[in-house]
């Protein structure tokens, strides 16, 4: 099997946690002093997303009816269409780290609302409208130019589609243009969300929350919180848009 | 004392004034969950359950939980936030971090300490005061420039989470009409705690530019968006937060 080496920055993730490719982070300091942090090339090389055949199932549906406030559903979830978990159906909330012991929270109960222990502010929610495919949840760390290099054989030049890969929730696809062995260029292929979604929220007449230019702050902060995340599915949709550029059949 | 490490595929920072030792259970605590939830580890239980190797009463006590939160946060989210892979399996990363970083914070709290700031990739957890006796100061990253902040935070005692994208040279358009869209890049939710605030920031940026009015109507939940275009949308309590 022909491997292509790709040369690209990925950052840890904040939804999963993709491994990282040989990459040295910048960590925050405080007063803003960034110390570096060498990484240990570990997780899922794009060498061997190559080798994966496209997954294109669908995504399990979800529960028909949004929960109203307060109520918690404590039945066990549909049979899962590859059924090789089955997911408990009760479970008492006991935090059981391996050093110290902690208070447990408390267990699962459908007569009480999500209560967070050790806090004293509940958290509520509101309805929620039913879900739809949403724009594509893809991140790229650098805009550069990214280098192909293969064992044996050019890269064409061209335009190229990577297949519709399942994301976190919805569809990502990819489109490349490569040049001189060198993808030039990146583009995200997203669908606009279903506007029920919308139409909803705004037939509740809420509040209209303020805006602002968002702006750069001089200032040292404890820490920071930001999203650095990759999609694996963007990583999949990738890897076929530069297989097709090699020519294979992967 | 102040320390950084990388577990979990992720930088983890955990600065405890005057707790070297909690210190060092806290990140112990991290390893033993890369070791169980890891999806890249062959040898995790996650793995192995994945694979059908370990089911139902072998499963241990944390990964019950794990999934049992996974499916309570599945119906509360009707469906936003969900585990399972189109492949066959389940990644419950998305909930592990926020689950993990509050375990921790509690075993440090366990330990004596009120004073604490635990952060991994992005997503934090404080408490008191820091080394100087000053509340926490909490950054939001810039999504267009990662070197940059773009709102300082004084949360008190709090979970930060930041759910977003990068899109810096990769551009998003609708492929019908080539209209660039102008959608969220992040959505920062401040919570009671990092658990509540992760896993709902996870949701509510999948619903687009939605998000941030599910954030207002939640209570014990403020929220700060950014679009594509640099535009930033705040619930009505955030300005609370704000320092700077």
């Amino acid at each position: 099997m022909r491997k292509a080496l790709l040369s690209i920055g990925l950052v840890a993730a904040s939804a999963s946690y993709v491994g990282l490719q040989n990459h040295v982070l910048d960590v925050m300091q405080p007063g803003g002093q960034v110390a570096s942090v060498s990484a240990v090339a570990e997780g899922p090389d794009l060498t061997d997303l190559l080798a994966t055949p496209a997954e294109a199932a669908q995504t399990e549906a979800a529960p028909a009816t949004p929960l109203a406030l307060g109520t918690i559903v404590t039945e066990p979830s549909p049979a899962p269409s590859v059924a090789e978990i089955t997911p408990p159906v009760v479970v008492p909330l006991v935090v059981t780290p391996p050093i110290a012991s902690v208070e447990p929270t408390a267990p699962l109960s459908s007569e009480q609302p999500v209560v967070v222990a050790n806090s004293a502010p509940v958290v509520t929610l509101p309805p929620i409208p039913r879900p739809r495919p949403h724009a594509a949840d893809v991140a790229l760390q650098s805009a550069q130019a990214i280098a192909l290099a293969a064992p044996s054989g050019p890269y064409r030049d061209g335009t190229y589609k990577g297949t519709s890969e399942n994301a976190y929730y919805g569809r990502v696809q990819v489109q490349i243009t490569v040049a001189g062995n060198y993808i030039a260029k990146v583009d995200v292929l997203s669908y606009p969300s279903d506007r029920r979604t919308s139409r909803y929220i705004n037939a509740q007449a809420l509040p209209i929350l303020q805006s602002e230019v968002m702006r750069a702050q001089d200032a040292s902060v404890d820490g920071v919180s930001g999203a650095t995340l990759t999609s694996r599915a963007y990583i999949r949709s990738l890897g076929k848009a530069v297989a097709q550029a090699r020519g294979s059949n992967a | 004392m102040r320390e950084t490490r990388l577990i979990m595929g992720m930088p983890i920072t955990i600065d405890v004034p005057l707790g070297p030792d909690a210190i060092e259970a806290a990140f112990d605590y991290f390893i033993a969950v890369d070791n169980r939830f890891s999806p890249y580890k062959s040898d995790s239980e996650l793995s192995a359950m994945n694979r059908g190797e370990v089911t139902g009463d072998d499963l241990s006590e944390e990964m019950l939980e794990v999934l049992a939160l996974s499916e309570l946060t599945r119906h509360e989210t009707a469906g936003y936030f969900n585990i399972r892979r189109p492949g066959g399996g389940v990644d419950p990363s998305g909930l592990v971090k926020g689950w993990a970083i509050r375990n921790a914070s509690r075993l440090i709290a366990a330990m004596g300490h009120a004073d604490y700031f635990v952060e991994a990739g992005g997503d934090i957890q404080c408490a008191g005061v820091n080394a100087e006796g000053k509340p926490w100061r909490v950054g939001i990253r810039n999504p267009f420039h990662d070197g940059e902040i773009v709102k300082v935070l004084q949360p008190g005692d709090a979970g930060i989470a930041t759910s977003g994208t990068y899109v810096r040279g990769a551009h998003i358009y609708d492929p019908n009409d080539g209209r660039e869209l102008r959608d969220l890049l992040s959505l920062t939710v401040v919570g009671p705690d990092i658990y509540e605030a992760d896993r709902f920031a996870t949701a509510a940026f999948a619903m687009g530019r939605d998000g941030i009015a599910f954030i207002e109507e939640a209570v014990g939940l403020e929220g700060y968006s950014i679009d594509h275009a640099g535009i930033a949308t705040m619930t009505s309590g955030f300005k609370q937060l704000v320092v700077q």
